[in-house]
């Protein structure tokens, strides 16, 4: 009864609370709103659209009217002869580019963070972001000529003892994989490292030089100063990655990848594009196709969340 | 005094809106109303114009009055012209039915649903009433052409009805590409196979002339033994050059062409065709298939293919390693017309340039006489990438319902009529055309003497010369200067370019062989909703299935004569059911 009481009690006061709130920042709840509302536009409303996952859709029928095939797309969809291949692909090249490209963008900030010559970090840093702005299509020509028959990668591999091949039509593993993890680190290195030099350059220069005074060596003061603050960045990137390592960047296999390579290559976003659209538009089985990524990734994010929680008690949710 | 003219104003600009919303609002159109609506698949490059209502073939035709009901009261045709955007096609169609803003009259080439679909939600009108009545010039071209008439209807509860109209031509279309090979590298590095002299050849004008003799005796490559010749002499020139990424012959990716192409001269092409009795087959697994695989293994393991052909996934069939090919380091290929005879010469002289002294020549498909069983063997090609008698289709959709339909449907009927519209879709407006129609468009781009001049040939029949200036034009300006676009019939007897000797006898070749195997859009836009969603489902696993295992079968990775290797690809080829296919395509072809 007490307890009733009490829950009552903290429900009044919590409701009087929002209402003083408003009262008192009704211009930055009126601010809010427009985003609010672009919310609901372009990402709730168009969630209606998983539906097309469980149905036969026609364009002509809409949503609505289309015929309910309750789960028989994504029966297609995994009883498909090439799905545990593509499966299996996608989640070593996910697995891949998270291991290899996780930190690269952390090495940098602390290589440009201590880095004294100016006009050199400069020019380093601009050099490292540029690959981010060039486009998929023009990435992939590039790789496509690098690690051709006669590309300049080649050469060099073969200089070293390789056999002289076009390794993007190698079909061992992990090459196509170390490839397209290799392009990943190649476009996204220097521009992940934006964030982690904002960071390291808010860490107060007094602790930097409190632990020189103590002996610190810069190795050690990086160890001990710049990493501790880095480590909630890091965690929460670490989460977000886990969350979307289903669903980034497979634009790019879609332009290097070949029917010999199909072993190694083929990723659940090509394989749903060859189903899906390889003759004529399939429009329910894409649909099953994203959403079983979806929930996929949905899943890793809530686990690595989790986990990233218990070990190093720094989480985004 | 002030206020009075303002609300005078403000009532007439309401009153003004208000009209205009009403009169919008009745756009559906009245039964006497004559303007359409019409979605092109393809446009022109604008450059030439911005709309396709400013072609000047298009406006000739609008610019007729058509008296559907013989009343003595002609009327025109309005026709707005809208062009998807190149790329987006089906994107744009499919947006189009999504929303309902559909036109009147719809192109289906890129649309993801077809006629029968179409008409089955609602949205394509049955039109065999209209056809029957006002169109006697379609239904002429269908009687005189009884083994394709058939393919223009669709089955409509259990009746052949007509849903959409189709673009068709009286004869083949001359090719715009097929087999290429270097005729010099024959001259100069090849010898005559039964006398052992050596050849020669020279360019008389634009005529190439050389003494070239194939084993078989013929003037050009008939059979498979010829190309292997041919092949080993390509071979020959690439070691003599120096040349270390060079290869005697070009194949596509997949190793075959869905289309049939070379393996139609083995008897029968790896995927479906239509045989001679009219029956749809599907060869993935007949002893000829096996026999072609078996020649191209050969052929790899001669070293006359190129080696990285299965890496070349991202080029089209008739472009594979062009910067190869136009380097002049490849003996045989997929070409174009454009390449034909000495134009990919650019050594401007220069003995040490590959392409120095280059003759192109186009071979017909090559008919087996080595390979396989006796059934393998001397088999004419019959299926083959060429355009079909029978093109582009349009559906009219419900927004037409209510329209002065017979007026509409006089106009289209006009574009079926030989010597009549049919030479305005296949050549554009002729010398007194444009006299009459005092056509500027034509005379800025040199063609005030018209697209065409008829004539006669020495068997008396009539001839129709395409004016140069379009023969020579690089950018469209021919397509463009006709009503290559829209539906009608297009004349293609009698067409003549005007090339040397030489050039037309290498077109002639790549259409030596009737394509009778192909089965065109004209069947399989028939296909019920059902049997499209069996069809790519089972398509998407055979192409990737095939696109996978064929090259292994070509680069020796598997071996087609060996028993198991063969069943294995045939146990897997038939679990997904391919002849679900023939089953529906019979069914349309009435077997």
């Amino acid at each position: 009864m007490n307890r009733t009481i009490a829950e009552k009690d903290f429900k009044l006061s919590k409701k009087a609370m929002a209402r003083k709130d408003w009262r008192k920042n009704w211009q930055i709840y009126l601010l809010f709103l427009p985003l609010a509302v672009y919310f609901i536009i372009f990402n709730y409303i168009p969630m209606v659209g998983i539906l097309v996952a469980f149905e036969d859709y026609s364009v002509t029928k809409g949503f609505f009217g289309s015929p309910w095939v309750g789960f028989a797309n994504f029966r297609v969809l995994f009883t498909g002869d090439e799905f545990l291949i593509a499966l299996r692909n996608t989640a070593c090249m996910a697995v891949l580019n998270l291991a290899l490209g996780f930190l690269p963008p952390i090495i940098l900030a602390l290589l440009f963070s201590e880095c004294h010559l100016k006009p050199y970090r400069r020019f380093t840093q601009i050099v490292s972001y540029m690959p981010n702005f060039v486009s998929a299509v023009v990435v992939c020509a590039l790789v496509t000529e690098f690690f051709g028959m006669s590309g300049a990668i080649t050469k060099i591999l073969t200089a070293i003892g390789f056999q002289e091949q076009n390794w993007l039509a190698n079909t061992q593993i992990p090459v196509f994989w170390l490839i397209y993890a290799f392009i990943g680190i190649w476009m996204g290195a220097g521009f992940g490292s934006v964030i982690y030099t904002a960071i390291i350059s808010s860490v107060s220069g007094d602790l930097k030089e409190a632990a020189a005074l103590d002996g610190a060596n810069r190795w050690q003061r990086i160890r001990y100063v710049v990493l501790p603050a880095l480590l909630p960045l890091c965690m929460m990137n670490l989460t977000l990655s886990v969350g979307t390592m289903f669903l980034a960047g497979w634009d790019k296999v879609l332009l290097l990848y070949m029917p010999k390579t199909y072993d190694v290559s083929d990723v659940l976003y090509t394989y749903t594009y060859r189903m899906a659209f390889g003759n004529s538009v399939n429009f329910g089985l894409s649909t099953a196709s994203g959403l079983f990524q979806s929930i996929i990734g949905t899943t890793l994010l809530i686990v690595s969340n989790k986990i990233n929680k218990k070990l190093t008690s720094y989480g985004l949710f | 005094m002030k206020k009075r003219p303002s609300k005078f104003v403000t009532l007439l600009l309401c009153t003004v809106v208000l009209c205009c919303i009403l009169s919008a609002c009745g756009s559906g159109g009245a039964d006497n109303d004559t303007s359409f609506t019409y979605v092109l698949s393809t446009g022109e490059q604008t450059h030439f114009y911005a709309e396709y209502e400013d072609n000047p073939a298009v406006q000739y035709w609008l610019s007729k009055e058509w008296d559907a009901d013989e009343d003595g009261k002609g009327k025109k045709v309005s026709i707005d012209f809208i062009t998807l955007p190149a790329g987006a096609e089906s994107d744009n169609i499919n947006t189009m039915l999504g929303t309902g803003e559909y036109p009147m009259i719809l192109d289906v080439t890129y649309s993801s649903e077809k006629p029968v679909q179409l008409y089955e939600e609602g949205i394509a009108l049955d039109i065999t009433e209209y056809v029957e009545q006002y169109m006697p010039n379609y239904r002429a071209w269908m009687e005189a052409h009884p083994e394709l008439g058939s393919r223009l209807t669709n089955m409509v509860n259990g009746e052949r009805r007509y849903l959409g109209l189709y673009a068709v031509n009286d004869a083949p279309e001359q090719a715009w590409g097929g087999y290429c090979y270097r005729r010099d590298w024959i001259v100069k590095y090849g010898t005559n196979p039964e006398t052992g002299a050596a050849f020669s050849g020279h360019w008389d004008g634009d005529n190439w002339i050389d003494d070239v003799v194939f084993p078989s005796g013929n003037t050009d490559p008939i059979y498979i033994s010829d190309w292997e010749w041919m092949l080993d002499i390509f071979a020959k020139a690439i070691e003599n050059l120096g040349i270390t990424d060079g290869y005697a012959l070009s194949i596509y990716y997949p190793g075959y062409l869905g289309t049939g192409d070379f393996m139609s001269g083995f008897g029968a092409p790896s995927s479906y065709y239509i045989d001679e009795n009219g029956v749809c087959q599907g060869g993935f697994e007949t002893e000829n298939f096996r026999a072609y695989l078996e020649c191209m293994n050969t052929w790899y393991a001669n070293g006359w293919i190129d080696p990285q052909f299965d890496e070349r996934a991202s080029d089209m069939f008739y472009m594979v390693n062009t910067a190869a090919t136009f380097a002049g380091k490849v003996g045989a290929w997929y070409g174009q017309l454009g390449t034909l005879g000495n134009a990919m010469d650019n050594s401007g002289g220069d003995t040490s340039n590959l392409t120095n002294g280059i003759v192109v020549a186009g071979a017909p498909q090559p008919i087996n006489d080595i390979y396989g069983t006796d059934e393998c063997k001397y088999q004419e090609p019959f299926a083959y990438y060429a355009n079909s008698l029978i093109s582009n289709c349009v559906v009219f959709t419900n927004k037409c319902e209510g329209m002065d339909l017979p007026t509409l449907f006089t106009a289209i009927d006009y574009l079926y009529e030989e010597d009549g519209g049919a030479m305005l879709k296949a050549y554009g407006l002729s010398a007194e055309q444009v006299e009459e129609f005092d056509c500027q468009w034509y005379r800025d781009r040199n063609l005030a003497e018209g697209t065409y001049t008829v004539g006669t040939d020495e068997n008396g029949n009539t001839t129709y010369t395409v004016n140069p200036v379009l023969v020579n034009d690089q950018e469209g300006l021919e397509s463009a200067a006709k009503l290559n676009r829209t539906i009608g019939l297009s004349q293609q007897k009698g067409r003549q370019y005007g090339y040397p000797e030489s050039k037309q006898h290498w077109i002639n070749m790549w259409m030596y062989y009737d394509n009778t195997g192909s089965i065109g859009n004209e069947i399989t836009s028939q296909f019920t909703t059902e049997q499209q969603e069996v069809v790519e489902a089972t398509n998407n696993y055979v192409n990737t299935y095939m696109n996978r295992t064929i090259p292994r079968f070509v680069n020796g990775d598997l071996d087609p004569t060996n028993d198991k290797d063969w069943g294995d690809y045939c146990a897997t080829i038939v679990k997904y059911k391919p002849y679900e296919y023939c089953d529906f395509v019979n069914e349309i072809l009435g077997n």
